[in-house]
This record gives structure tokens, sequence and C-alpha cells, in this order.
């Protein structure tokens, strides 16, 4: 059976911003994640991690280089093919506000299933298996501002995985959270975030967590460099 | 020609106008009023107290009385007629104008609604040769000029419908009526004929015992017209003899009288015979009946009860209102010489209107040979089923 | 769209109805402003349907089968004709009518409608007077019998507590006559009205021998000819279809003001949903981002917003259909009674609900909201997903976007005055209106950011420096206020235009009333005076004390044809009178007039018949057609139908009438009331000669317009309403916006005082900006509104007055209710602890 080929390509790849003194957050970075990587990105605050990520999730566009899923230069697809590529191939854990405020948990797990044309009956029952699955079922009709930090986070991690997307972006999934409650967290994300084929990238400062994962890169002045 | 106590005739007219208004505005049905509302009604009608009365005979003067009496009761105009057209088709008409005053005359009124007088008109138009009647009646206050009479020169009309002098004189005079809803009209020029008859005692004509209980009473028994019919689709021209009945006053009734008969007669010969007959509950009749015989000059002969008799000898049940009217009489006149049969010249010329009557044209047989020696007009009243 | 890309949308629908929950008073303003204007458009509409309806009852009950009216427009028919009718044209079935209103002593404030007819003559058309229940069986005879009897309809025997048998007073016309209660009309729900007979109702009134009008049935193959020949004699024959018509066409101007500003009312409503849903798509950025971030489309955000409009829409159509009809309900007395009083008597109080009416307006508020949440629904569908931009960034690109909205206001500003200045058509002038206040409201971010930059300035000069922060802060938050301003200046922008309108409306009719009623004594001539005490009548008038002058008049209508006009027949005092109003000088018109066939028009007849000074304008006379100049054009308000005028002497020449139906008498300095006393004594005998104070009925004329604004003034009230809800509104967003840094001053050392000192600056400031640009703005409508609306539909003149009381009150509104909005969140925000204010996102 052909398999889609889902790798992320990052091509001579610079980010500018305007408005911020013409600094380049990215100066050419040339990365390739295969299908089924397990990466940590590392670097000090502002050093670019959100950026790359965000440029790896089509969440924003280089200034100059390409960024490529499969074959595709994301910067080729229009809005609805771009919309199409964020909603079935990934699934995005952001550092906070990941979940709408006004759905409650079971809602939220519901959104990426529902964009993808599940019948709701199928995704209510989707989701709530995956609740039960991770042992939060308790949680599903409370609204988010409800839920401690990281219960946010872990709702957050099964609505990043819900769909059985191809890649699972975390940007400092554990950021704000304790040591205890941070390892729960990661753990939760390794066991729902690692399925054969599926590549996980995580932002992070923790040790733990570039402990745990294959590959190491780590942004310094805008470049990138591959540890380990 | 309405017969008799004009006191009978008003209190019911004004009951069945009363019944009348109110049975056509409730449901449009032109069923026979019922005779309870006319007796509850006989019972309210107003009362005679006010009007002027006839009481002393020879005060009618013409042309004047020609015209109106408002101070009197009721009054009325009352033409019938016998026509025939070049082909001798034969035709009978009525154009009758009544006037009834609602209440006695008093202050003069603040404007023309407030009159007292109410005009009520019946035409009709009988074709003989077709066997078919046709009547039309209608009311009208006088305010706007919608109704009226006038002396000098003489007018009398309601709506469309007129007779009028052509002059200063009361003949020639044109007689007119149109009805565009049951397709009949007249238009006739009347010329002198006799000079008028004054009827009763020097015109007054008593109808009951006590004074001032009579009417003023005249005729023009024999005017020659001609002009044009109009019955259904046909347009004819016409001529005949013509006979005017005017009487007007303030008179009550005792309930001795059921009905009355009356006869206008114009013989081949010149002569003119008007009788009427005031019936009793077994149909004899009263002494208050009487007549005229008008010779071919217009000479007057008074007939009292005695001078003569009328016998109904054949009857035609309506099956509109199941009535049963005599429509052929024997009309004796000894002293006269007169042997007459009077028989309806078409059997239906019932008049279901604000009263119940007959009126139609009759031809004159002679009694003996049975040969038509004259045509004339007869009226009857009081033969509705329930009545005594 | 396939179904697939717009999946999820109630789940997202679910979101937002729980945003809008915890937002309650965001919802319920929109709601209410929306339901407001649907109530307004509703109200309006349901009001005069029923007013049509009550016109067509009031004509139904007697007409029977009756084909057509015949009146004199503006006057009484002689019941002579009458005769006429039935004699030569021989039209058995005519029916004559007198309606005049009367009020009971039971009831002083209300008038009531007595229709008098000939109940013998009516039986002739099978009219709805056999209906009565009464205890007598000749309710109808007793009516003619006796003098002063009447038939009440069931509604009014309630209203009046009276049954068969009562009597009731009179204190208008004032106590003739006592009147008694014959029986009971059964009549549609809701009429109320008195049948008599014509004896009672000409005693009554003193008019002997005056009709309104006559019911008849007439032959098609008759009606031309008996049109043309009534025509000619000023009498206006009608089928009872054009009659109606009439009615139409008579309250047309009424109708379409009160639509216009119902109209306005919904415009107002819907800038009212667009700061609404801006605002809350401002509020849920994060969320619209976080949505796209998972893969949510532009279409899906896009239907999502635009369907909380129509949800917000459909609520606020529901109630305001509702309320519109309880609103409706109480203005069909107003609009009845004004129409009552303008054009003629209508006697059915009853309301009744037209669906067009409904779906109308339903469908004009929901198209309005679609297009008020169009632009924020195209923001939020443009959320650049998962933004990490700052707010700071945001203003920015608000900034961008400034120029981009003062372009578009110029666009719409230019396009709506192209509109206006070329079209002919009335709802192209609306629309160009609006594009003019569309503009506006486009401009107005950028003058409200223009005027709170000078005032910081003026602030930092003056070294007020909490003026200057309030001013600035107050800038920088127009992103999320920006279409809260725009909606209250729309609003107050209404209520000052409509307080012009009303204003220089009256103006005007004051000052045409100087003309018109230029005399000091009017005395009406009654149709029935007979040529031997008419010479008496004349003799008498000459002789009166303290007399400059008369002006005689007659009127009738105009016998061009369709004979909907009216024609014044006219003998103006050359030096006494003051008629007509017009751009010619009245010694022109005069001489011009008395020198031949000449003619003068009205405003709305000129436009109607495209007369211009020197155009012929054919009469048809008894002589046969006579071609009359128009020598010049005249302002009148009497009709929208229109109205011409010549010289009575010519005018009698032509048509071989001789009567007079008004003559107007100018007293010599100073002697007004003693002519008017004179008048009074001399004339008294004249059995209905009518003595009348001029002055007095100039003030009536006005009582009468105040009352038709009434309704006018309750739209500007509500205006106002939704300018008060609009700054509530735009000021719980700016709240909103300002809260943490409120929090950040507060927990840095500032007193709850100083806090609610500023917030009510930036409010107040807020309010009064946007009422100094609504007056332009207003004032820019009230032109509009008196120089193309009414000149458009009815080719009226008009002064346009700018009256600054109403300009006071219309800044008064917006500066107070900027302070009052801003009071009470700023002590409930104080109330809390600042800590609190620094969590807020």
């Amino acid at each position: 059976m052909p398999r889609q080929d889902t790798s992320l390509q990052l091509r001579s790849v610079t980010k500018r911003y305007d408005g911020t003194g013409n600094r380049d957050i990215l100066r050419e970075v040339n990365l390739t994640i295969a299908a089924g990587d397990y990466l940590a990105v590392v670097g000090r605050s502002g050093s670019g991690k959100s950026t790359l990520l965000n440029l790896l999730g089509g969440l924003d566009r280089p200034t100059t280089g390409s960024v490529c899923f499969g074959n595709r230069d994301l910067a080729t697809l229009d809005d609805p093919e771009l919309s199409a590529y964020r909603r079935s191939q990934l699934g995005f854990v952001f550092q906070r506000a990941n979940l709408v405020p006004t759905l409650s948990v079971l809602e939220n797990l519901q959104v990426p299933l529902r964009l993808n044309g599940v019948p709701a009956r199928q995704a209510r029952s989707r989701s709530r298996a995956l609740l039960a699955q991770a042992e939060l079922g308790e949680l599903e009709g409370r609204l988010p501002e409800e839920l401690s930090g990281g219960e946010q986070q872990r709702v957050a991690i099964l609505r990043a995985v819900v769909h059985a997307p191809s890649i699972v972006i975390a940007d400092e999934p554990t950021g704000n959270l304790d040591l205890d409650t941070a390892t729960r967290t990661l753990d939760l994300l390794e066991h729902f975030g690692r399925q054969p084929g599926r590549s996980l990238i995580m932002a992070t400062h923790s040790r733990e967590v570039i402990g745990r994962t294959q590959r190491v890169i780590e942004i310094r002045a805008g470049r990138v460099t591959h540890a380990q | 020609m309405m017969r008799q106590p004009p006191v009978v005739v008003f209190a019911r007219l004004l009951a069945t106008l009363a019944v009348l208004i109110w049975v056509t505005t409730a449901v449009s049905q032109s069923e026979r009023p019922p005779l309870t509302e006319l007796s509850d009604v006989l019972g309210s009608a107003a009362g005679l107290e006010g009007y002027k009365r006839a009481l002393l005979p020879g005060e009618i003067q013409l042309p004047r009385d020609h015209g109106p009496h408002p101070d009197y009761q009721s009054e009325w105009w009352y033409f019938t007629g016998n026509l025939e057209t070049e082909d001798d088709a034969e035709f009978g008409f009525q154009l009758t104008f009544f006037r009834y005053a609602t209440r006695a005359p008093g202050p003069t009124p603040a404007n023309a609604w407030e009159s007292p007088q109410i005009y009520m008109a019946h035409f009709a138009i009988t074709d003989i040769a077709g066997d078919e009647h046709r009547v039309v009646q209608r009311f009208a206050r006088p305010a706007g000029e919608v109704a009226g009479a006038r002396s000098e020169p003489f007018a009398v009309w309601l709506d469309d419908w007129s007779a009028e002098s052509l002059s200063e004189d009361f003949l020639p005079q044109r007689l007119r009526a149109h009805d565009a809803a049951t397709d009949i009209a007249l238009d006739l020029i009347l010329r002198d004929g006799k000079p008028a008859v004054l009827q009763g005692d020097a015109g007054l004509s008593a109808k009951g015992p006590d004074a001032g209980n009579a009417s003023w009473y005249y005729s023009k028994t024999r005017m020659p017209a001609d002009g044009t019919l109009r019955f259904g689709a046909h347009e004819h021209a016409v001529r005949g003899l013509v006979w005017l009945d005017r009487e007007w006053g303030t008179s009550a009734l005792g309930d001795y009288a059921t009905g009355w008969d009356w006869v206008g007669l114009q013989l081949q010969d010149g002569r003119d015979l008007m009788l009427y007959q005031l019936r009793d509950a077994t149909g004899a009749a009263l002494p208050e009946s009487s007549g005229s015989l008008v010779d071919a000059q217009g000479v007057r002969r008074a007939l009292t009860d005695s001078d003569f008799t009328m016998h109904p000898l054949d009857y035609w049940t309506s099956p509109a209102t199941g009535t049963r009217w005599p429509t052929a009489w024997r009309i004796d006149v000894p002293n006269a010489g007169l042997e007459l049969y009077a028989e309806a010249a078409v059997a239906d010329q019932e008049q279901a209107l604000a009263i119940l009557y007959w009126e139609g044209s009759v031809n004159v047989l002679d009694g003996r040979g049975g040969e038509r020696v004259g045509r004339g007009y007869l009226e009857m009243t009081g033969y509705e089923p329930d009545s005594p | 769209m396939s179904i697939r890309r717009v999946s999820g949308l109630d789940l997202l629908l679910a979101g937002g109805w729980r945003f809008y929950r915890q937002h309650p008073g965001q919802l319920l303003l929109t709601i209410a402003g929306i339901a407001l204007g649907v109530a307004t458009v509703v109200a309006i509409d349901l009001a005069a349907h029923s007013a049509r309806q009550a016109f067509d009852a009031t004509t139904q009950l007697l007409r029977g089968q009756a084909t057509h009216y015949l009146e004199r427009p503006g006057g009484y028919i002689n019941e002579s004709v009458l005769g006429e009718l039935r004699r030569q044209w021989r039209l058995p079935a005519s029916v004559p009518v007198l309606e005049r209103s009367l009020r009971f002593a039971r009831q002083p404030g209300r008038s009531v409608t007595m229709l008098a007819t000939d109940p013998l003559a009516a039986t002739r058309l099978n009219t709805g007077l056999g209906n009565t229940e009464s205890t007598s069986a000749r309710p109808t005879l007793e009516l003619m019998a006796e003098p002063g009897s009447v038939l009440l309809t069931n509604a009014l025997a309630r209203e009046l507590d009276v049954g068969a048998g009562d009597q009731l007073a009179l204190i208008e016309p004032a106590d003739v006559m006592r009147l008694t209660v014959a029986g009971l009309l059964p009549a549609e729900e809701g009429a109320r009205f008195v049948v008599a007979d014509l004896a009672t109702a000409q005693r009554l009134f003193g008019r002997p021998g005056e009709l309104s009008r006559i019911d008849l049935q007439v032959p098609t193959a008759q009606e031309a000819r008996l049109a043309t020949a009534m025509a000619s004699r000023g009498l206006r024959l009608q089928t009872v279809a054009q009659r109606l018509g009439q009615f139409d066409g008579m309250t047309r101007s009424f109708r379409i003001n009160l639509q216009a500003l119902s109209l306005l009312a919904l415009l107002v409503g819907a800038f009212l949903v667009y700061s609404t849903v801006s605002f809350t798509v401002v509020r849920r950025r994060a969320t619209f981002g976080l949505l796209r971030a998972l893969g949510a489309s532009r279409p899906l955000i896009y239907a999502q917003v635009v369907l909380e409009a129509l949800c917000l829409a459909a609520v606020g159509c529901l109630l305001g259909v509702l309320f519109g009809g309880v609103l409706g309900a109480g203005l069909v007395d107003l609009v009845s009674r004004t129409i009552g009083d303008l054009y003629l008597r209508s006697a059915v109080d009853k309301f009744g609900w037209s669906a067009f009416a409904v779906f109308k307006a339903v469908g004009v508020a929901s198209a309005a909201c679609l297009l008020a949440a169009f632009l924020p629904a195209r923001e939020a569908s443009q959320t650049t997903p998962h933004s990490g931009m700052q707010r700071a960034s945001l203003e920015r690109r608000r900034l961008k976007q400034l120029p981009l909205q003062v372009g578009g206001a110029c666009a719409c500003g230019l396009g709506g005055a192209l509109v206006l200045a070329n079209t002919s058509a009335l709802e192209y002038a609306f629309a160009g209106i609006f594009l003019v206040l569309v503009a506006a409201a486009l401009l107005t971010p950028a003058l409200l950011i223009v005027m709170t930059q000078a005032v910081a300035a003026v602030g930092d000069r003056a070294d007020g420096f909490w003026l200057a922060y309030a001013a600035r802060s107050l800038a920088a938050s127009l992103s999320r206020t920006g279409p809260s301003a725009a909606a209250l200046m729309i609003a107050v922008a209404a209520f000052t235009g409509i307080g012009v309108m009303i204003g220089s409306f009256r103006a005007s009719v004051d000052d045409w009333l100087n003309y018109s009623v230029d005399a000091d004594v009017l005395i009406r001539v009654p149709t029935a005076l007979n040529p031997s005490e008419s010479e008496e009548f004349w003799a008498r008038l000459t002789t009166l004390e303290g007399l400059a002058g008369a002006t005689l008049s007659r009127r009738t209508a105009l016998p061009d044809g369709d004979g909907l006009a009216g024609l014044l027949a006219i003998q103006s005092h050359p030096q006494a009178g003051r008629w007509p109003k017009s751009e010619t000088p009245r010694d022109q018109i005069l001489a011009q007039l008395s020198s031949g066939d000449t003619i003068i028009v009205s405003e709305p007849l000129a436009q109607k018949r495209g007369l211009a000074v020197g155009d012929q304008l054919n009469l048809l006379t008894p002589g046969g057609t006579v071609a009359f100049t128009v020598a010049a054009q005249f302002i009148d308000y009497t009709s929208e139908l229109g109205l011409a005028a010549m010289d009575l002497s010519v005018y009698r020449r032509h048509f071989a009438d001789q009567r007079i139906d008004t003559v107007s008498l100018h007293a010599e300095r100073g002697q007004s009331e003693a002519l008017l006393a004179d008048a009074r004594t001399a004339l008294a005998d004249f059995a209905g000669v009518q003595v009348a104070d001029a002055g007095l009925l100039r003030g009536f004329v006005l009582q009468i317009f105040d009352r038709t604004f009434t309704i006018t003034e309750v739209l500007r009230t509500i205006a106002g309403l939704v300018a008060v809800m609009a700054i509530f509104n735009a000021l719980q967003a700016q709240r909103l916006e300002t809260r943490r840094e409120t929090g950040l001053l507060r927990a840095g050392g500032l007193t709850a005082r100083s806090v609610t000192a500023i917030s009510l600056l930036q409010t107040g400031l807020l309010g009064l900006g946007a009422g100094l640009v609504a007056l332009p703005v207003g004032l820019t409508l009230a032109w509009l509104l008196i120089f193309v609306v009414n000149r458009l539909a009815f080719g009226w003149s008009m002064m346009f007055l700018p009256q600054p009381g109403v300009l006071l009150q219309s800044l008064v509104l917006a500066t107070a209710a900027g302070i009052a909005a801003g009071w009470w969140p700023a002590r409930a925000q104080v109330s809390q602890p600042p800590a609190v204010d620094l969590r807020a996102a």
C-alpha cells in the first residue's frame, strides 16, 4: 500500500519580522523530519523555537525558502488546502490558550474530528473513548476555566491526537507546570503522541524531555544545529 | 283608485311600510309580510289628530286641487289605462303616485328631510297578448326634489316617474315611467277628454258614518293618450284611453270592512262607469259602497249601494300568495240598463307590494250577447287567505 | 462549499452561544436594538394598514352594492343633485350620505363619526343598515320618524355603556339636541360610529340641504358621460376602488414620511448589530485564531459569525414583531385620529395584522443584519491562525485600515451624492441617503481619533495629565470601540435629523398659514342660501364694523379629466390679503390672474402634471375645453393631489357657478375683535352660516400638525433610546479593553475616585465626540429629508431651519448618555480588587 509521504522539510528557510528592527529570527535553516521522528527543539527564550514550529505547522510563512510537507511546498497551497493540511495532518499543542473557552472538554475534543467530517455521534463516542483511555473521563462536561493548568494541557494533548494526525507539534507543553504534573503530562504526550508513523516534535527547556527524545536540534542565533 | 277608507289603506300602508323595511333589510326575500306584524303595528299606527279633514262638500277647486294637499294624511294620483299598438296588440298600465304624511302638520321643518311626507309609487304594465304582468314599487322622501307634487303648472313625480302638464293647463300632460330592472317603460301624452267628475257628494266621499271621516275625490274618466310603451325587449307605439282618480283625505275605519272591489270601465258607447263595493266579513256590500255613471257628454249620475250589484263569477288562485281572487264579475246597474261582465284580461295581475292587492286590465262584455263592449280596470283588496 | 467543509458548524455555534451567554448585556442590547428597529417598521406599517381598513369600513357599512361615489372635494354637495341623479340621469339607486364627527358628553376626549343617510333610499343599495338588533322591529323607520334617534355600533354602545332607549348628550356640536339610541348595529369589531337619519344630522350640524356624498350604482355605459358632466360642475365621480386608492393618495405623504423614519430606526438598529458583532469578533480573536490553527477554513468561520448574527436577528425580529404589534395598536388611534384630522373622518379603531407588513419588516431587518455582520464576519475569517499578534500590532493594523475606511467613506459619500442628485425615484433617494449615512459611519472612527488627539494635545499643553491620558487611551482603544461609536453617531444623527426636519416642517407650515389663512374672520357660506336671503346677507357683510376688505372664494374639483386635484376660485383683496405664497411677486400674480384665462398651480400639481410657467392646462367647462395659461407656481400644503387657483370672475365666466363657499374678512388695524363680534351678531340669523376666528383656525391647524408629528416624536425617542443603547455597548467594549490597564494603575496606587473620574472622562469624551460628529450628519440628513425626499415625493418646498435647540439637545443626549454609561461600570469595577482587572485577558 503506497504510503503518503508525511515527512517535513525546511529548505533554506529564513524568517524575518517587520518592525522588530529587521532581525532575522531564523536564517537559512535546513531541516528534515521523517515520519515517526521524535524530536526536541531547544534554545533560549526568543530564539525562534515557536517560529520554527509555526512554520512547520503551516501557521506562518517563511520570508525566503520553502517548507515542504511530503513533496508539496506549503507556500503553494491556497487557504482551503492549507486548512485541510492543518486539520488532517497536524495536531498542535500550544503553550497556553489551547482550548476554546466556550466549549466543554468533550466538545473541544470533538472539534478536530468534526472539522474532518466525522459525523457528530461518532465524534462524540470517539472523544469519550479517548478521554476514558486517558482516565480523564470525569472532566468531560467541564469548561476550560474550571480546569487546572495541568488538566488543560492534558486535554489539549488529547485534542491534538484525537483525529490521528501524522504530525504532532507541541510548543513548550510543560512550560508552566510543576515537576510532577509535567511528568504526567509528558507521559501522556508520549503515549498518545508516539504512534507508528507519527512524528512528534516538541519545543522545550526541560532536560527530562530532551532526555526522552530521539533527536535534539538547537537554535542559536537563528541557525539550527543538530545535536546528538 | 284605492277605493274606500284611505284610513284602512293608510293604516295598512304605514304598517306594511314598516314591515317592508324590516323585511327587505333583514333578509332579501319577497315574502308577504306576516299579518301578525301588521296587526301589531296597526295598533300603534299614527293617530289622526291634527290633520285636516274633509267636512263640508263643495270645496274642490280645479285646477288648484290637481296639486298636493299636505295637510291631509293621505293622497294619490291614480292613472290607469288600456292601450293598443298599431298591430292591435293590447296592453294595460297603472301608474300611481301616493303621498302619506307620517305625522300631523306642524312647524316648518329645519330641513327637507324633516318633512313628514313620504311618497310611494306603483308602476305596472300588463302585456295582455303575452299574458304577462310586471310591477315595480318605489318609495322616496321629498328632500332633494327626488319626489313631490305641485299645482299650476301641475306635476307629480317620484324619481324619473312623473305626470307633468305641458303648459299652464292641466292637460295635455306627459306621463312617464321607466324601470331598468323589470325593463318596462311608458311615455304617453294625455289629452283632455271629458271634464273632471266630482265623486260622492260634490267631491266629498264619505268613508263611514262619522263626520270628517271622508275624503275628497274626483276623476278624469276618459283622457285620450298616445305615445310609446316598452315591455321587455320591445318598444311599441300605442294609443288608448287613460283614467285618473284623484283622492285625498284623513279618515279612519271601523273594523267591519274586510276589503273592497273597484271598477273603472270605459264603454264603447262613450259612457264611463265607476263602482266601488266595500265588503264585510260575509262578502256582502256595505252601505258606503257607491259609484258614478258618466255619459258621453260628461254628465255624471251618482249611484248608491242600492243602485248596483257586483257578483264574482270566477276565481283564480295565486300560486305565489295562495290568495283566491275573483277574476270575473257580473255587474248590473238596472236603472241604467247595464248588464255587464268584467273579466280579467290576464289572470295574474296580482301585486304583492306594500299592500297585497289585485289591479288589472279587464275586458267588459255585454251581459246578454257576450261581445266586448269596453275595457277598464278592476281593483280588489282584502282577499288574503287568513283574512276573515 | 461542500458539506465536508462546513461540518462542525453546530459545534462552533454552540461555543458562540455560550460566549453570548457570558456577555448578556451585549446580547440583550443588540436584540433590543433590532427589536426596536423592527418594531418601529412593523408598527408604522400596521397602523397605516389599519387606518386604511378603517377608511374602507366606514364606507363599507353604507356602501352595499354601490359602485360609485359622488362628492365635491373639500366641500359639500347640495342635495338637489340627488334629484338630478334620480330624475334626469335615471339612477334610482342613488343614496345620500352626510358624514360628520361629533363628541358625546360621556366621552369628551374622543370624537365619533356620524353617518347619516336616508334609510328608505339605503334599501336600494342593500346596505348593512338592515342588521340591527333592537327590541323594536322597525328601528330604521324610527330613525326617520323620531328626530334625534340614532343607531350605535355594538362596540360604541359598549364603550359609552348605553343601550336601546338611552339618551346621549353632546358637547360637539354644542347641545343642539339630545340623541336617543333606537338600536344597536352589529358591525366590525372596533367599529365605532353612529347612524342617523339625514333629518337628524342636518339639524344637528346646521347644514340644511347639504350632503357629504352620494353613493350610487352607475351602469358602465353611463359612467363616462356622468363623470364628465359632474366634473364640469366641480363634482367628482369615483368608483369604489378609486376612492380607496384616493385614500392611498391622500395619505401617501404621511405614510412615506413615517416609513422613511421607521427605516431609519431600523438602520440604527443594524448599526447596533454591526457594533455588537464586531465586538464579539474582537473578543474572540484568540479563539478564532485557535480554530484556524486547528484547520477550520475561512468560510466556516465566516458562516459561524453570520449565523450568529442571523440568530440575533431572528430573536430580535420575533420580539420586534410582538412589540411592534403592541406599539402599532397604540399608534392606530393616533394615526387614525391624525388622518381623520387631516383628511377625513375614519371610524374604526380596529387593529389588524397584515402578514405582508410583518414579512416585509422581518425581511428588511434580516437583510440589514446580514449586511451588518458582513464586515465583522470577514474580519473573523481573516484571522491568522493562532496569531501571536499582540494587541499593539493589531492596533497598527487597524490604523492601516483607517485610510481604507476613509477611502470607503468618500466612495460611499460620493456615490450617495450622485444618486441623490440624479434620481427622481423615491426608492433611489432612500438608497442615496443610506449611502451617505454609511459614509458618515465609516468616517467616524477617523474623526474621533483626530478629535481625541486634539484633546490630548490640549491636555498636554494645559498640564491636564489625566485628560491627555483619557484621550489617548480612548484613541488607542478605537479599534474596539469604533463600530459602537459609529452606531452611536448614527443614532444621534437620526435623533438630530428628525428633530430638525420636524422643526423645519412646522415653521414652514406656520409661515404658509399666514399666507393662506391671511384674514381675520372666516365666514362659511352655506350652499342652501336662498337668493332672497343672500341679498340681505351680502348687504350686511358690507356694513360690518372694522372691515378693511373681503376675499371671496369657491372651492371645487379641478375639471381637468380625473378631477382629483382641487380648484380654488378666488377674488383676493389686493391690499389686505397676503395669499398666495410664491416666489413670483403677489401683485404680478393677481394682475395676471385677472387679465385673462390664467391659472396658478401649487407645487405638487406642477410636479404631477409637469407644468412650468407658461404652459397650458386644459380644463373642461360647460362651454367646452378651455386652455388656461400657467402664470406662476405657489406654495400650498393642503393636498399632495394638487391645487390650482384662478380669479373668481374668470371662473364665473366659464363655469356658470355663482356660488361662494368662503368669505374671508380682513380687518382694519386693531379692529379684528370688533369685526369678529360684529360679524357674529349680524349674521346670526342665517341658517348654516358659520363665522370663525381665523387666528384660532391657524392655531388649530398647528395643533393638528403637532398631533401628526407626535408619531415622529415617538420615533425620535426610539432613536434616542437606541443611541443610549449603542453607547452602553461601546463603553462596555471599551471598558473591557482598558480593564487590565486600569488594574495596573490601581495596583500602582490610583484611588477609586480617580479611576471613576478617568472612566467618566473617557466615556464623556466618546459621547461628546460622537455627538459632535453626529451634528453635521444629522443636519445633512434633515436637509436630505426636506429637500430631496419630500420634494421628490410631493413637490413641496419647505424651509430648512437648523434649530439650535435641537442641536443642543443632541449634544447633551450624547454626552450625558456617555457619562451615565460610564458611571455604573466604573463603580462596578472599583468595587473589586485590582487583581481581578489584572487577570483580565
